[in-house]
C-alpha cells in the first residue's frame, strides 16, 4: 500500500524540517509548504491523506485555510497545531471540520500516534465505503460539489427557494447538474419526507407519456393490463422533477398545465380525477424564450413553470471548481474500483484547465473515469486522458470583467499545451515564445 | 420487412435484464440482441450488482420480483453506484401502492406483465438515444 501522503503548512522552516524528518521516518511521504496559498495550489489535482496545520500564518490563517481545504476535498484530515492554544480557537477548529487540535510545542510521541489512529479511521473507512459501494449499498454521493462564486451563488438561490414552495426553472447545459439542484430543494424543503420524482421528457415515447404522467385505468388502450397511478400520483406529497420539459408534445403540455393549474390528474380511460399535492422543478437545456416564440412550448406552460429560476454555470465558466471536482472524483472511483489514484499529473491537469467540456461536469466525469479503465493506478497521467479537442466555442467576453492580459496568456499557454500534447518546444513556437519563457511562465503558474 | 437493427458503437454498454422468470429474461435479452444490443440476463439480484462494477450499463430491466432481493432494492443499487443509468421496471404484481413505491427510486418506465417487447423495445431505443 502506497505511503500516506502529509502536507505539512506552517510558515516556521524549523517546524516544517522537524516534521518532515519525523513523519517520514514513520512511513508518510511528506511535503511542506510556508502558507496556506502555497498548501492550495499544492493541492491542485493532488488528493492528501492529512494536513498538518498552523494556526498562525501569513497570508491565510489556518482556520480559512481550514475552511477553504474542507471546500476543495472534504474528507481529508486536517490537524490544528498552535503555540498559544485556547478552548475557544479548539471550539472553533473542530467545529469547522478539523480531525484534531495539537498544542505547540509538539509532543512527537503524542502526534505519532494521533497520526496512527487518524489512519487507521481512514483506512477503516475506506474498505467499509469501497464495500459498500461495491454492493450499490451506500448512498450515491450527489451533493454539488464547488465553491467557486458561481456555485456558491447557486447555494445560496437553493436556499432560499427550498423553504417557499413555488414552481422552480433551472437552465443549464447539459451535464451541469440540475437534477442535483433539483433534488437538493427537494431535500430541504418542507417535502423532504415526500418522494422526489425524477422525469426524463425527452427519453420517454410520445404516445406512451400521458399514461406515464397521469396514469391509466385498465383497457384504457391495448397492454393496459390494469390500473397504473402514473407518475403525479406516485410524487403526492413530494416532488415531481420534470427534466427537458421543452421537449413535450403540445397535446400533453396543455395536460400539464391544467394539472399544474388545479393540481387534479385523470388518468387516461378514466373520469374520475384525482387529488395531488406536488411540487413541480421543471428543467431544460434550451432557452425558453426562443422556445415559446418557435411555438415549441406553450407560453402559458412556461408562465407557470418560470416562477423561479436558476441558471446552472457550465463548468467552461466556473473553471476554479476543476480542482475540487477532480478531488471528488477521484475519492469516488477509487472506492468503486479499489484503486489509490493520488492525483493528477500537472500537465493532465494543465490539458483539463484548458479544455471547454461542452458535456460540463459529466464529461469530466467520465473523462476520469475513462482514466481508470485506461488503467491509471497511482496517477492520472496525459496518455490516459483522450485527446481533448478544443471547442471553437471563442470564450465569451464580458463587458463587465474584461480578463487581464495574463490571464489570457495564461489560458493561450494551457491550450497550446493541450493542442501539443504538453510538448513545451512546440508549443513554444506556436505561440511565438522563446523555450525559456513558456517554461518561465510554468513555473510560475506552478505548473514545473 | 423486419427493423434495422441500430449500430452498435464499440463502447456502447450492455442492457442488463434481471427477472426471476429466467424465460421471460432470455426473451426480453433476446430481443435485445437481435436488435443489435448487448444483453446480459440473471435472475439475481447480487448477479446483476456484480456485473455493474465490472461491465459499463446503459440501461437495466428489472422485474420486481428476483430470487434473491426485490427488484427495487436491485435498482436502488445500480442507482446508487451508476446516478444517471436508465431503469426500466417490470412486473407480475399490479399493486398501486407497488409502483408508487418503485417509482421513488427514479424510473424511466414502468411497465405491468404480459408487456409488450415492441412497447419496452421503443422506450429503451429513445432512452439510448437521448
Amino acid at each position: 500500500m502506497e505511503a500516506p501522503k502529509i502536507l505539512v503548512v506552517d510558515d516556521e522552516e524549523s517546524i516544517q524540517m522537524l516534521l518532515k524528518e519525523a513523519l517520514t521516518a514513520w512511513g508518510y511521504h511528506v511535503t511542506c509548504v510556508g502558507t496556506g496559498v502555497k498548501a492550495l495550489d499544492a493541492m491542485q489535482g493532488q488528493l492528501f491523506d492529512a494536513a498538518l496545520v498552523d494556526i498562525r500564518m501569513p497570508e491565510m490563517d489556518g482556520l480559512t485555510f481550514l475552511r477553504e481545504v474542507k471546500r476543495q476535498d472534504e474528507s481529508i484530515e486536517v490537524v490544528i497545531m498552535t503555540g498559544y492554544p485556547t478552548v475557544s480557537t479548539a471550539v472553533e477548529a473542530l467545529k469547522e471540520g478539523a480531525s484534531d487540535y495539537l498544542p505547540k510545542p509538539l509532543i512527537m510521541d503524542e502526534l505519532r500516534h494521533l497520526m496512527t489512529r487518524l489512519m487507521e479511521r481512514r483506512f477503516l473507512r475506506r474498505e467499509v465505503n469501497a464495500l459498500r459501494s461495491r454492493l450499490g449499498e451506500q448512498l450515491a454521493v450527489n451533493e454539488l460539489v464547488g465553491s467557486s462564486p458561481a456555485m456558491q451563488r447557486i447555494k445560496d438561490v437553493i436556499g432560499k427557494v427550498a423553504v417557499t414552495d413555488s414552481p422552480v426553472l433551472i437552465e443549464g447545459e447539459s451535464g451541469t447538474g440540475k437534477e442535483l439542484v433539483a433534488a437538493a430543494i427537494h431535500r430541504l424543503s418542507a417535502r423532504a419526507k415526500g418522494p422526489f420524482i425524477p422525469v426524463n421528457c425527452s427519453a420517454i415515447p410520445a404516445e406512451l407519456l400521458e399514461s406515464e404522467f397521469f396514469g391509466h385505468v385498465r383497457g384504457a388502450f391495448s397492454g393496459a393490463v390494469s390500473d397504473s397511478v402514473g407518475l403525479f400520483r406516485s410524487a403526492h406529497g413530494g416532488t415531481i422533477f420534470l427534466d427537458e420539459v421543452a421537449e413535450l408534445p403540445p397535446a400533453l403540455q396543455a395536460k400539464l398545465l391544467r394539472v399544474l393549474q388545479e393540481m387534479e390528474v385523470r388518468p387516461v380511460g378514466s373520469t374520475k380525477a384525482y387529488t395531488v399535492s406536488v411540487r413541480v422543478i421543471a428543467a431544460t437545456n434550451r432557452n425558453l424564450e426562443e422556445a415559446v416564440k418557435d411555438g415549441s412550448l406553450r407560453q402559458d406552460l412556461f408562465y407557470r413553470l418560470n416562477v423561479v429560476r436558476v441558471q446552472m454555470p457550465p463548468l467552461r465558466e466556473r473553471k476554479d471548481d476543476l480542482s475540487a471536482l477532480i478531488a471528488h472524483f477521484l475519492r469516488r472511483f477509487n472506492q468503486r474500483f479499489r484503486r489509490e489514484v493520488s492525483g493528477i499529473a500537472p500537465e493532465a491537469l494543465a490539458a483539463l484547465q484548458a479544455f471547454d467540456f461542452p458535456g460540463n461536469v459529466r464529461e469530466l466525469e467520465n473523462l476520469i473515469e475513462r482514466a481508470y479503465a485506461m488503467g491509471a493506478r497511482d496517477h492520472i497521467s496525459l496518455t490516459d486522458l483522450p485527446s481533448l479537442t478544443l471547442s471553437a466555442r471563442p470564450t465569451p467576453i464580458s463587458t463587465h470583467s474584461l480578463p487581464t492580459l495574463a490571464e489570457v496568456e495564461k489560458e493561450l499557454i494551457l491550450r497550446a499545451l493541450a493542442l501539443h500534447k504538453n510538448d513545451k518546444e512546440q508549443s513554444a513556437r506556436a505561440l511565438g515564445l522563446s523555450r525559456r519563457t513558456i517554461y518561465r511562465r510554468l513555473k510560475e503558474y506552478g505548473l514545473l | 420487412m423486419g427493423r434495422q437493427a441500430p449500430e452498435r458503437q464499440p463502447d456502447s454498454g450492455w442492457i442488463l435484464v434481471a427477472d426471476a422468470d429466467r424465460l421471460s429474461a432470455r426473451r426480453l435479452a433476446n430481443h435485445f440482441t437481435r436488435q443489435g444490443f448487448r444483453a446480459y440476463q440473471t435472475p439475481l439480484g447480487e448477479e446483476a450488482v456484480l456485473v455493474a462494477n465490472s461491465r459499463r450499463i446503459s440501461l437495466a430491466i428489472i422485474d420486481v420480483a428476483l430470487n434473491d432481493m426485490p427488484g427495487t432494492a436491485l435498482a436502488a443499487r445500480l442507482k446508487a453506484i451508476e446516478p444517471a443509468l436508465p431503469v426500466v421496471m417490470t412486473t407480475n404484481d399490479h399493486r398501486p401502492e407497488l409502483e408508487a413505491e418503485a417509482r421513488k427510486v427514479g424510473l424511466l418506465f414502468y411497465a405491468h406483465k404480459p408487456a409488450s417487447h415492441r412497447v419496452i423495445g421503443e422506450v429503451v431505443e429513445k432512452a439510448l438515444r437521448s
